[in-house]
């Protein structure tokens, strides 16, 4: 341009990135939990890593899906072809809540796995040891991984609503314990604000995006959350 | 402490129900899956013990109301205290009633009997050593009665003498009596059984009268606080009609007159009855009535007439005819003193050479003609004749036209009014206003009617030759038939009089009065005695009075009412003292009693210091009847004539009411007996106390259940944690770090 115009040009050019995310999804038996509630756990996070991947694809970025409980069931490598996106969907669909949990030692496994830098998005209820998850998620990020952390957990988790003398048996184990509200209430709630507290606080030492929502949370917080961290990336 | 229930402790039992219904709810606990156990299984580690510490409370204060519930529906007792560990020495009085409604028969048995069955029992109850009194409240005294005997044979002895009298109770008086025995003694335990027909009459002066704790000794409220036990003998009575009063009204008693006697019969029964009375005289019937009706708790009044034939005591008694529930009150005794004459004395100064000039002159012939019979008899004396012989010769005395007296005759005039004669006194030329004043006040007040203020005559200078008497008293019954044609009495002219000072302050009736005011005819009663004074002569000299028509028999009049109102009946109530009083003059050294049936009795009749005493007091008047009072070693030998009826009280039929007599009993506590044939559970009460407990543990059941109430509530989760179940975790207690949701 200089030779034939003897002028002066800056050229200037927008590049366009894709982005590589892989979303892990619990699937163990506690996330087929609801309590007076439309969906479980799980079908509210299948549809959040349904909308996730579509907005992902359409936006050109690669996008893989795990789904484990105490090993990886599904593993699905990233990519942003409409194809992989419909074979993403019918796998989700297929894909049902058992087992127990190994959150914290299948976090670390595909810790080792990802070699390529990608955002990591973790939908769980994240119901393993809490410190055993922070240090798989700063595995995450030991790697130089983005982490975004979807706590799902249902209405009835948060708020005890029960009344009446109750045998509840864990989805996971089946163990029974008989409890009578009116005297554990108080402490559960101790507890379950303590652990969501706990996450909160570890995720934003590591600069990971923590979001808790409950199975009637509308997924456009989830999708600002997910598009706000994207656009720092 | 005894159950009165016991198979209500077999529902102790449910004090499981909260057990098994805690097992139930266990088994029936709700199965609901859960996403995590962990934090539940921390939760249920750090609540177990506080759970386990109020279930159990829970459970217990369950089980325990239930328990209290059935202990309650047990009826269990407190009796006293002391009862856990003995009551130490008892010692108890008994007040049996004995009036005369305890005679009365009462479905089918004399209630006297079933008194003293009761009795009987209460003395069984009581064990032989144990201190008890017994106190009749009427009849003659029982020298062992009163007292507290550690044996119960001087008791039995008195109940078999005693039985129903014809006198009134009055069961106030003899509680106190009991009250004092009792705090004399120095048993531990003390009780008063009073075995009455609960008759209102009988606690109507006890009711009446409140003696204020403050006026009462340490001891004497002590008393008070000694438990009563009424055995109440009142059933459902006989249908029941009694004489209750008999009024004999005889305005002149004398020989060939009449009288009336009013009869009040009573019927006790709660429906109309028809009874037939009879009235005898000296054991004579005289009169039956016919069939009166009388309504139910009401009373009629029949009329006899009564002849009055021969002179002397008049023995009367009132029968009803047939039987009833009670006999004691189908009998009434009166006496009435019929006179063979009316015995008049006309006192005048001394007598005049020409008759018809004397000051009695027109008196002598009105009251005591000569010829034919006649009630009154008039004898004309002078006053050293009157005071020669005792003044009650006479039952009428006329003092016409006498200078004062002297003090001893005045004195004797006064006693004579004093104790129920009658001075009739009539001006004239003799008599000087201030004289007269001065001897009325020396006698202390007790001889004339009025003050006199001076003579007045009617004269030219004054304008007019006389007055006339222009108002007669038209109420009083001597001057009533003469009010009407006015002329009667208007046509008596008064040339001369002395103004009498009878105004309101005076106390004086004025009878007759004269045309400009004055007063002419004044009264007084002194008692039962009384004076009357004329204003003017009882001579021409002064009034045309004893020239006119109504002179006679205004006279006759003026004296048969006079002495009529003296009848006054004798008699009394039986227990009531039977008093006799005498006139100074005729006082008898001693008297001879002659009781209704039993032998007569000589009393003496003096004072402390020797002499005869001015009255004479009988009290064994426990049988109804005519008593007859001999007076002898008197000045005039005479006799009198009592009549001693049945309290009239005892024939009513209301009872205390409960309520108001536990309420006037305070603070004894007060259980009343309703079945005199049984007596066990009064026995049972007294020795074990009546502490009723059942509201005691409903108060208890109560307690526990708002206590439950408010545990089971402060377990259960509270209002503000279903409000901070709508905030986002983090925001809903205070004092916690606040946690945003979805942040």
């Amino acid at each position: 341009m200089l030779a034939r115009t003897e002028r002066l040009y800056v050229k200037q050019y927008e590049e366009e990135t894709n982005m590589r995310v892989q979303i892990i999804l619990d699937a163990s038996g506690s996330m087929g939990y609801q309590y007076e509630s439309k969906i479980t756990k799980f079908e509210y996070s299948a549809y959040l890593t349904a909308v996730l991947a579509y907005l992902m694809t359409r936006q050109q970025d690669l996008v893989g899906l795990t789904a484990f409980d105490t090993d990886v069931r599904l593993d699905m490598p990233t990519r942003s072809s409409p194809r992989h996106f419909n074979e993403m969907m019918h796998q989700l669909e297929a894909l049902q809540p058992a087992g127990e949990t190994g959150l914290a030692a299948t976090l670390h496994k595909l810790a080792n796995r990802f070699k390529k830098r990608c955002l990591i998005v973790l939908i769980s209820d994240l119901y393993d040891e809490p410190e055993e998850v922070i240090r798989a998620l700063h595995h995450f990020r030991h790697r130089r991984h983005e982490v975004i952390v979807f706590h799902v957990l249902d209405k009835a988790e948060i708020d005890f609503p029960f009344r009446e003398t109750v045998a509840f048996y864990d989805l996971e184990t089946n163990e029974r314990i008989q409890v009578d509200p009116a005297y554990v209430r108080d402490v559960y709630l101790e507890q379950i604000e303590e652990f969501i507290a706990g996450y909160r606080r570890a995720c934003a030492e590591s600069y990971i995006d923590y979001v808790l929502a409950d199975t009637t949370t509308p997924y456009d917080l989830m999708l600002s959350r997910y598009l706000t961290k994207r656009s720092r990336l | 402490m005894i159950p009165l229930a016991p198979w209500f402790l077999l529902a102790t039992l449910a004090a499981v129900i909260p057990v098994v219904l805690h097992l139930i709810n266990r088994q029936k606990a709700k199965d609901l899956p859960f996403s995590t156990l962990r934090f539940l299984r921390i939760s249920v580690q750090k609540t177990r013990r506080r759970r386990r510490i109020h279930d159990a409370l829970l459970m217990l204060i369950r089980m325990a109301v239930l328990v209290l519930i059935a202990i309650g529906l047990a009826e269990f007792r407190l009796t006293s205290f002391k009862s856990l560990w003995g009551r130490g020495e008892s010692a108890a009085v008994i007040i049996l009633d004995n009036s005369a409604s305890m005679g009365v028969v009462d479905e089918g048995r004399v209630r006297f009997e079933t008194a003293l069955g009761a009795v009987q029992q209460i003395l069984r109850e009581l064990p032989e050593g144990s201190p008890v009194g017994l106190i009749l409240t009427s009849g003659p005294p029982f020298p062992e009665a009163g007292k507290l005997h550690r044996f119960h044979a001087p008791i039995l002895e008195i109940l078999n003498q005693c039985g129903p009298t014809a006198e009134g109770a009055d069961l106030g008086l003899r509680l106190r009596q009991a009250r004092r025995l009792l705090a004399a003694s120095g048993a531990a335990n003390k009780d008063i059984y009073i075995v009455t027909d609960q008759q209102a009459a009988s606690w109507k002066a006890a009711l009446a009268e409140k003696t204020p704790a403050e006026a009462l000794s340490d001891e004497e409220r002590k008393a008070l606080e000694i438990p009563l036990t009424i055995v109440d003998c009142h059933r459902t009575p006989q249908s029941n009609q009694a004489v209750r009063e008999v009024k004999v009204e005889a305005p002149v008693p004398v020989v060939g007159l009449q009288g009336k006697a009013l009869v009040k019969v009573y019927n006790a029964f709660g429906a109309e009855q028809s009874r037939l009375v009879e009235l005898y005289v000296d054991d004579t019937k005289v009169g039956t009535s016919p069939a009166l009706a009388i309504p139910a708790d009401g009373e009629i009044t029949y009329a006899f007439a009564l002849p009055f034939q021969r002179g002397g005591i008049l023995r009367g008694e009132v029968r009803l005819v047939g039987e009833d529930g009670a006999a004691f009150d189908d009998r009434w005794f009166f006496t009435l003193e019929v006179n063979q004459n009316i015995p008049i004395a006309l006192v005048g100064p001394q007598r005049h050479d020409i008759p018809y000039l004397d000051d009695t002159f027109y008196l002598e012939h009105a009251l005591a003609p000569r010829r034919g019979t006649w009630a009154l008899q008039g004898s004309v004396l002078s006053l050293a004749d009157l005071l020669a012989q005792p003044a009650w010769n006479y039952r009428v005395i006329y003092l016409v036209n006498l200078p004062p007296l002297e003090p001893a005759a005045a004195e004797r005039v006064r006693s004579y009014i004093a104790s129920g004669g009658h001075a009739v006194w009539i001006c004239g030329e003799n008599v000087q206003p201030d004289a007269y004043n001065q001897m009325h006040q020396q006698a202390g007040s007790g001889l004339l009617p009025a003050a006199l203020r001076d003579v007045r005559a009617a004269t030219a200078e004054s304008g007019r030759d006389s007055w006339h008497i222009a108002y007669l008293d038209k109420e009083h019954p001597a001057l009533r038939p003469f009010v009407e044609p006015a002329s009667l009495y208007q046509s008596v002219l008064v040339y001369k009089h002395v103004r009498l000072d009878a105004g309101p302050q005076s106390g004086a009736q004025v009878l007759a009065r004269l045309d400009d005011g004055e007063p002419l005819l004044v009264h007084k009663s002194f008692g039962r005695g009384s004076a009357t004074l004329l204003g003017t002569s009882a001579h021409t000299g002064w009034t045309n009075l004893p020239l006119r028509p109504i002179f006679l028999p205004l006279l006759a009049r003026l004296t048969f009412h006079l002495v009529g109102t003296e009848s006054v009946p004798r008699g009394t109530i039986a227990g009531l003292p039977l008093v006799v009083d005498f006139e100074p003059a005729n006082r008898p050294l001693s008297v001879e009693i002659v009781p209704p049936s039993g032998a007569p009795r000589r009393l003496p009749n003096k004072g402390d210091d020797g002499q005869a005493a001015p009255s004479f007091r009988y009290e064994e008047t426990h049988e109804p009847g005519i008593y007859t009072v001999r007076l002898l070693e008197g000045t005039m030998p005479g006799q009198l004539a009592y009549a001693v009826n049945f309290d009239p009280e005892e024939s009513l039929a209301a009872t205390v009411d409960r309520q108001e007599f536990a309420e006037w009993a305070k603070p004894a506590e007060v259980i009343f007996a309703d079945n005199p044939d049984d007596l066990s559970e009064v026995f049972r009460r007294r020795r074990e106390g009546d502490e009723d407990l059942w509201p005691w543990f409903l108060s208890a059941v109560l307690l526990v259940l708002v206590f439950e109430t408010f545990l089971s509530n402060r377990l259960s989760p509270r209002q503000e944690d279903d409000q901070a179940a709508q905030l986002p975790p983090g925001m809903r207690r205070r004092g916690r770090r606040p946690v945003e949701a979805h942040a």
